[in-house]
């Protein structure tokens, strides 16, 4: 809103490069610009400033875009709390509007949401039920499938596992990686959650207020945990553990300890070098 | 995308105007409108124009801001001058089309309504610009008062009041989320043929729908849990203080009243 009493520049000087089937984690505080840089990934806001390239499309500062539509069908983009923007009859008519809505035919839409169903693992006699009748971890695979089922080449992710208890949290992020590999997507997570950005990206990008701040595989973010918690941030933890071990035992430990599973190795193998 | 409307938008200030009691506000604007109907003379006009002017200036609020807030409006404002001068035939013939003709009389009356609907809603942007909704809903409250005796329900239509003011700005944060939550399914809210653009709002409405619906229950549920009961025996915390100052805003609107009673022709 330039030129008002609530101006405020969200973004500010980023300069970032994604490899096509990367998957990014973009961590943050809140309000450190994750979600507005998120948003620039598919023209939904535009840069006031600078330009943006994903694959063949342009997005430049004061310039229109006439192919935005083209552009929102190759990225696609889940929001937070994404079971909101549900509102057809039927989940099989709700799932069918984005490729109705990208110059599908009816057949074709419906047939791409037959085939997109079991990706997110829902029945097929969902199909005919009305969205809101659905339980709310339900509704969330169907909002999601409405967004794969135009088949996007990168995929946008902001907090999807919001409001999700563990399980389902574990499940959706499961989902994703296995997405992320079978359609070997380039995938952009947005989260707050630093075990999720340590266990599946291969590239973390960090931002606070508005900036990039650092930038590159999860082992060498999580090397920093003192920068990191100069902006409110902190290293998996996982990694804590590790840390606190190193620290009372004495010991050096691996950086890269970024599940339960290798924590746990970690410790049996400590544990039996101490036995020897 | 909504950056333009700022209908009950308050912005935090501590100028003359921004310290008044709310009651003195709304009686003071209440005023002025009645007061905007009297003028009907170029001088009167200017009179009130001047008035308009020192309290924005006093307001400490941008001019810019506010020019802002009325952009939306101006489309009204050129098509009451439009009809008007059309419309009102009086005075000299300017000069006629066919049959359509304009008089000097028209242009002139024509200026005169469009002047009058900008005074009234560049005195009301500045109420509710200087003014928090909740002291707005406050202040009504106590005026409307001792309608309580004719078993008006006056705290309830001012809680209300403040609940709808309270979650515009919700509502178009979330008209906003869900637009683009929509767009990035490929809606085009923007283009395409009328039609088009018409269905385009279903995607939009019924989610937004089933949202407020959602939440109403949460804050009536929450309301509930906090022990609220209605305006009987309810203490506030912000009290409403009349000053002396409340008392000089209110008659110095009454003042420019009686100037405009002598002037007006």
């Amino acid at each position: 809103m330039p030129n008002t009493p609530f101006e405020h520049q969200a973004l500010n000087n980023i300069n970032l490069h994604i490899k096509s089937g990367q998957f990014v984690a973009i961590i943050g505080h809140t309000g450190s610009g994750k979600s507005t840089m998120a948003q620039h990934l598919n023209g939904l806001l535009k840069p006031t400033k600078g330009s943006i390239q994903i694959g063949d499309f342009f997005i430049e500062a004061n310039k229109k875009n006439k192919q935005l539509n083209k552009l929102r069908q190759l990225v696609g983009m889940v929001f937070q709390y994404p079971e909101h923007q549900l509102f057809d009859e039927t989940v099989e008519k709700d799932i069918a509007f984005g490729p109705l809505n990208f110059g599908c035919t009816k057949e074709e839409a419906f047939r791409k949401v037959r085939d997109i169903l079991p990706l997110v693992k829902l029945d097929q006699e969902l199909l005919q039920k009305s969205p809101f009748d659905l339980s709310g971890g339900q509704k969330r695979r169907v909002a999601i499938a409405g967004v794969l089922v135009n088949h996007p080449k990168v995929l946008v992710l902001d907090e999807p596992t919001a409001g999700l208890d563990p399980i389902g949290r574990r499940q959706m992020m499961e989902l994703f990686t296995s997405l992320h590999k079978l359609e070997s997507l380039t995938t952009v997570l947005v989260t707050h959650s630093m075990e999720f950005a340590a266990a599946y990206a291969d590239l973390v990008v960090v931002m606070d207020k508005g900036s990039l701040v650092m930038q590159g595989p999860p082992e060498e973010i999580f090397k920093f945990p003192e920068q990191l918690k100069k902006i409110g941030l902190n290293v998996p933890e996982t990694l804590q553990l590790a840390m606190m071990i190193e620290e009372s035992f004495k010991t050096e430990l691996p950086k890269n300890i970024f599940t339960k599973e290798a924590l746990v190795d970690t410790i049996t193998m400590l544990l039996k070098k101490e036995t020897i | 995308m909504f950056q333009n409307i700022i209908i009950g938008q308050y912005v935090a200030g501590n100028s003359f105007i921004h310290d008044l009691d709310p009651r003195s506000k709304l009686t003071a604007t209440f005023l002025f409108v009645l007061i905007v109907f009297l003028a009907n003379n170029w001088l009167t006009y200017l009179i009130l124009f001047l008035a308009v002017l020192v309290a924005m200036l006093v307001s400490n609020v941008s001019p810019n801001y506010i020019y802002k807030g009325m952009k939306p409006v101006f489309l009204l404002v050129i098509a009451m001058f439009i009809l008007h001068a059309f419309f009102t035939k009086e005075g000299e013939l300017l000069f006629a089309i066919g049959w359509f003709e304009v008089y000097l009389g028209g242009i002139i009356q024509g200026l005169f309504i469009a002047f009058r609907l900008l005074l009234l809603i560049m005195m009301t942007t500045l109420l509710t610009l200087t003014t928090a909704p909740i002291q707005m809903t406050d202040g009504l409250e106590s005026i409307f008062g001792p309608l309580r005796r004719f078993n008006v329900p006056v705290h309830e239509l001012a809680l209300m009041m403040s609940i709808s003011l309270r979650f515009i700005p919700t509502l178009l944060q979330e008209t906003e989320k869900i637009m683009k939550a929509q767009m990035a399914r490929g809606v085009d809210f923007t283009g395409g043929p009328i039609t088009r653009r018409i269905k385009a709002i279903v995607p939009l409405l019924v989610p937004l729908f089933m949202q407020s619906f959602r939440r109403a229950e949460d804050l009536a549920t929450a309301m509930e849990a906090r022990g609220y009961r209605g305006g009987e025996g309810r203490t506030k915390l912000r009290e409403l203080v009349w000053m002396k100052k409340d008392t000089m805003a209110v008659l110095t609107i009454t003042t420019i009243g009686f100037i405009l009673l002598f002037l007006r022709s």
